[in-house]
């Protein structure tokens, strides 16, 4: 009974970690900090809630969270990205640094999460989408925000106040004989719900803006990593006609444009834009980024993986890499197609795979897997020799490859 | 009435593609899934119809399992996903690389990101020439899996066996009657 009760427990924390709340941070001048959503105070640093309290519960079962997080199997183990991203999270953090820790989750969705008690989620896929430090500090700060303004202990609360409301609401339409109405009344609650979090949502927006200006990040860039989401999410057809009355978020274009305004107002009013901090970040994820763009390819969100790459190769990644899972998205999406028969007669079949893998050996950054997946896809066309001479020069490049024996038969066979 | 039920579930069952159950497998040949012959020199419970896959296990099938996959289909997933999960299907014109691929990639689908794999390499397997790959991986929960992989595509079909067992104890524990059932493999 108990470890349902702290499952239940464990399932409504997690449910409600965007999380709120609001107090001037100390030194702070900024209007958001002056004009809080709600009258709660912001956490202070270094403290920890009383366990007799809703907060002080609720960090409790967050705790009990963070150690099944810590030892995951979707934590992303690499000590180095893990601290440099702690980095830039406490350069935003201020007095608050020794209050959060950083897990990055192995997880190629563009998210980050902060939690009651400190705890900062970072999936490795908004690693891969921001541009630059800054941008990765706007989304870092903005998890901050909520941390700070206590934003969790707030939605805890207002879920279990809409949860009352909710039963006394089922109890009155059932009285009157039209116990039917009862989804109604679950679709007012989540819409309240959903409104109680923009607020939130739009307070953690400027307030994090502040804060990643205030570390000498260039706040235009929260904006700019908005616009790139926007950008990919309108490459897939089928992620357009989303229900903004449910969406928990201000929509994408509203936020973008508010965060520019406000991005502006304070570049004017200090004087100066602040840093982007590319190279740097660049020069961290560049070892980490074939791992990340191989998930992208792996979750088969064609339209919308190409389009990040093509903003990626832009800003002027290693191309040889880019055009190599370009064509790789290729691949797959032929290799998988349903009118196999059809696009063969045509001669289109992995055509355009070919194409960016050819783009891709033209640079010197390609990986040796060009050659290996090229070698295949010439095998399937039937193109023996040009197989024969792409398998070679894979087992060239990458003569201790953990499938070279099997590269090797498959050579054999072709002769 | 109690008969009467009794009779509509077992219409019912036979009806569907494979009700769950759990059967005491004997040392002997045993078929799974109409496709493959495989013959256990000891005592195994059968585990069927819960997923596309049968299992045998002895300690509980979340510490150590042989899995098997027989006669999957050009155009099917490797594993059972739920609706709107996008993974990876079976072509039956797939090299050993790609089908490895694919299951990586399938594993992955479940937002298992660190599987990995150690040397594939060509593996005669029921007769086919096929693969086998020793691989490691860990769970959500943090626990620590080593696995075996091996394949053969058989009358344009996939036919899979996977080991794992967790990487202290339970794997080593039951890797050689595992090797035993792998080598006897059959295809019908």
């Amino acid at each position: 009974m108990r470890s349902i009760a702290n499952f239940l427990l464990s399932v409504v924390v997690a449910g409600y970690l965007g999380g709120c709340v609001t107090t001037p941070i100390e030194g702070d001048d900024s209007p958001s900090a002056e004009k809080p959503v709600s009258s709660v105070e912001n956490i202070a640093p270094g403290v920890r809630p009383p366990l007799d309290t809703l907060e002080g519960g609720l960090w409790m079962a967050v705790e009990k969270i963070e150690k099944k997080v810590k030892t995951s199997g979707t934590t992303f183990e690499d000590k180095g990205l893990q601290q440099y991203v702690y980095r830039i999270a406490c350069k935003i953090a201020g007095q608050y640094c020794k209050d959060i820790r950083v897990y990055i989750q192995h997880l190629p969705l563009f998210n980050a999460s902060m939690y009651p008690n400190g705890m900062m989620i970072v999936n490795t896929g908004l690693l891969l989408r921001a541009h630059n430090e800054a941008q990765m500090a706007a989304v870092l700060g903005h998890e901050l925000a909520h941390y700070l303004r206590r934003h969790s202990m707030q939605r805890f609360r207002n879920a279990q106040e809409t949860a009352n409301a909710m039963v006394i609401l089922q109890f009155g339409l059932a009285a009157v004989g039209i116990p039917g109405l009862g989804d109604i009344a679950t679709l007012v609650a989540m819409a309240s719900r959903s409104a109680y979090s923009r607020d939130h949502e739009r307070e953690a927006d400027e307030l994090g803006l502040e804060l990643m200006a205030k570390a000498g990040y260039d706040p235009r860039e929260a904006s700019n990593m908005w616009q790139q989401l926007i950008q990919e999410r309108d490459a897939d057809p089928e992620d357009k006609n989303k229900i903004l009355f449910l969406a928990s978020h201000p929509s994408s274009e509203e936020r973008a444009d508010t965060l520019a305004k406000l991005a502006d107002e304070i570049i004017e009013k200090r004087g100066f834009a602040g840093v982007k901090n590319q190279a740097a970040y660049q020069s961290v994820i560049g070892p980490r980024r074939r791992t990340f763009l191989r998930d992208e390819t792996q979750l088969r969100r064609f339209a919308r993986a190409h389009k990040l790459m093509e903003m990626l190769a832009e800003l002027g990644l290693p191309k040889g890499e880019l055009n190599f899972f370009r064509g790789e998205l290729h691949r797959i999406k032929d290799e998988e197609s349903d009118h196999d028969d059809e696009e063969h007669e045509k001669g289109k079949k992995f055509m355009k795979a070919l194409e960016f893998y050819r783009k891709a050996i033209a640079e010197k950054d390609h990986p040796p897997e060009v050659h290996k997946y090229m070698g295949l896809v010439y095998r399937k066309l039937n193109m023996f020799k040009e197989a024969s001479a792409a398998f070679r020069e894979y087992l060239r490049r990458a003569p201790k490859s953990r499938d070279r024996l099997m590269i090797q038969a498959l050579m054999n066979k072709i002769g | 009435m109690k008969t009467l039920r009794i009779l509509f579930a077992v219409v019912v069952c036979g009806l569907l593609t494979g009700c769950p159950s759990v059967t005491l497998v004997k040392p002997g040949p045993v078929t799974i899934q109409d496709h493959v012959i495989v013959e256990p020199s000891q005592e195994w419970s059968h585990l069927s119809g819960f997923s596309k896959w049968d299992v045998l296990t002895v300690d509980g099938s979340r510490l150590q399992r042989v899995s098997i996959l027989g006669g999957l289909e050009d155009g099917e997933t490797i594993f059972s996903f739920r609706e709107g999960v996008k993974a990876p299907k079976f072509k039956s014109n797939m090299t050993s690389v790609e089908i490895a691929d694919a299951i990586k990639a399938s594993v992955a689908a479940v937002n298992i990101r660190n599987f990995k794999i150690l040397n594939l390499r060509p593996y005669t397997f029921g007769g086919e020439e096929g693969f086998k790959f020793d691989c490691t991986y860990k769970t959500k929960e943090g626990l620590d899996f080593k696995c075996i992989f091996v394949g053969a595509v058989h009358k344009k079909r996939l036919n899979l066996i996977a080991v794992y067992g967790t990487s202290v104890h339970y794997f080593d524990k039951y890797v050689e009657e595992a090797e035993r059932i792998i080598r006897s493999a059959r295809f019908i």
